[in-house]
């Protein structure tokens, strides 16, 4: 255990560690590990971000295109009820063209979508309940963003499982790395390294406990001579 | 401890073609069937060759049906007009059409014209075959978007208490029946089988 968390003790304390090579990568995994966990928060909201911006670009460019051309240009009683519309054809998806949202979509399906949220949206409805209706009909599926349940679970655990195997893995090579270089077989056969260093460990311990024989004769005669 | 990781890249590899490999087999379309258990939503709509004529949900029940979600400009819809015929003919499915109207754009003159939509419906059915006991008339496709349809043609089986038993996205052809629909439609089908 203790040779385990050495490594990484050492690390944090920031002093030396030998094998240079060794601690960057340490490093290295932990900055990864930091960039890609921010990089991930901000994905879903820059994604969500960008395609509102898209609607309403749209809607002041395209009414004309449009199939429903008349129902296009909605008028809302409130800015909030605007701002909802568009943040929900932002984020329903037209179950036709799977890969575009019911506002980028000119599907007959997701024009009726829209048509669908308008109305509910009118009539006062929150975005949980709009959500709720059309899930009723079309399934999780119509919404960009899943549900936690059972089976997503992995989505969001996942990666964050890779990371932590990959990083306990980084810091036991490290606590491998950790006994001197020269002691190390340059063998290829794994099997064959594995009790080579075992043996190898075996001589440091040895040689480490006839160091601490010798210290202790040492001190013993300095004490005599005093 | 060696030897265990030496396998690790292989198993990660085996994995992921296995998981990639199921992913070639899947239908994209597929979806969550939502409506599957659920009664027919509320309605009231004309019948498309005799408007007069209004169906509700409790009109349609008795006996199951297939519910055919199709249109005149839909050319997958035409084709399988033919099996669905022959499915009548020789099973004696009842098929019930719901006729899915696109909407019109007035910015180039079209409007809604329903004797017009019924001679086109009338010829297309004389070509191809008419498998449908009647039609019923979603101009709105307000019934369409409370039965979770994304466009035509999809397919429902409703038994004889109006709970839908099975929702098809696609085309019906023989593979489909026998391999998807026909043991749903027979088990609720089963006594009312002349």
């Amino acid at each position: 255990m203790n040779r385990f968390f050495t490594p990484f003790l050492r690390y944090c304390r920031g002093s030396a560690v030998p094998g240079v090579s060794g601690s960057r990568a340490v490093s290295l995994t932990s900055l990864y590990a930091i960039l890609l966990g921010l990089f991930m928060l901000s994905q879903s909201q820059a994604v969500l971000a960008s395609e509102t911006t898209a609607t309403t670009s749209m809607n002041v460019e395209q009414p004309a295109a449009a199939v429903a051309a008349p129902q296009e240009l909605q008028q809302f009683d409130s800015e909030q009820q605007r701002q909802l519309y568009l943040k929900l054809t932002a984020e329903l998806r037209c179950p036709q063209c799977q890969n575009q949202n019911i506002a980028d979509s000119n599907a007959v399906v997701a024009v009726d979508m829209r048509e669908k949220t308008y109305e509910l949206v009118q009539q006062g409805l929150n975005r949980n309940d709009v959500l709720d209706y059309m899930i009723d009909r079309y399934g999780d599926f119509v919404h960009y963003q899943p549900p936690v349940n059972r089976v997503t679970i992995w989505l969001w655990l996942a990666p964050v499982l890779l990371l932590i195997s990959l990083f306990l893995l980084q810091l036991k090579r490290r606590a491998n790395q950790i006994t001197p270089k020269e002691t190390y077989p340059h063998d290829s056969a794994t099997q064959k390294m594995d009790t080579d260093r075992d043996e190898a460990n075996k001589m440091t311990e040895s040689k480490i406990q006839l160091n601490k024989e010798l210290d202790q004769i040492i001190e013993h005669y300095r004490s005599k001579k005093s | 401890m060696r030897k265990v990781l030496f396998y690790v890249p292989l198993v990660l590899f085996l994995g992921l073609s296995l998981f990639l490999l199921s992913g070639l087999f899947s239908d994209p379309r597929e979806r969550d069937a939502v409506m599957v258990g659920k009664p027919l939503p509320a309605f009231s709509l004309p019948d498309l060759m005799n408007p007069a004529q209004t169906w509700t949900p409790d009109a349609l029940k008795g006996q199951p049906f297939l519910l055919n979600v199709w249109g005149v400009w839909c050319p997958t819809c035409n084709a399988e007009l033919g099996y669905m015929t022959q499915l009548r003919n020789e099973q004696g499915v009842r098929i019930i059409g719901l006729y899915y109207v696109l909407p019109e754009d007035p910015m180039f003159g079209q409007v809604f014209n329903l004797p017009v939509l019924q001679a086109e419906v009338a010829t297309k059915l004389q070509q191809f075959g008419d498998p449908y006991q009647f039609n019923i008339l979603d101009q709105q496709r307000r019934l369409s978007l409370d039965l979770g349809v994304s466009g035509a043609p999809e397919h429902f089986i409703v038994d004889a208490e109006g709970i839908v038993r099975a929702h098809h996205i696609g085309d019906i052809n023989p593979q489909v029946w026998r391999t998807k629909l026909a043991a749903v439609y027979q088990q609720f089908a089963g006594g009312s089988q002349p």
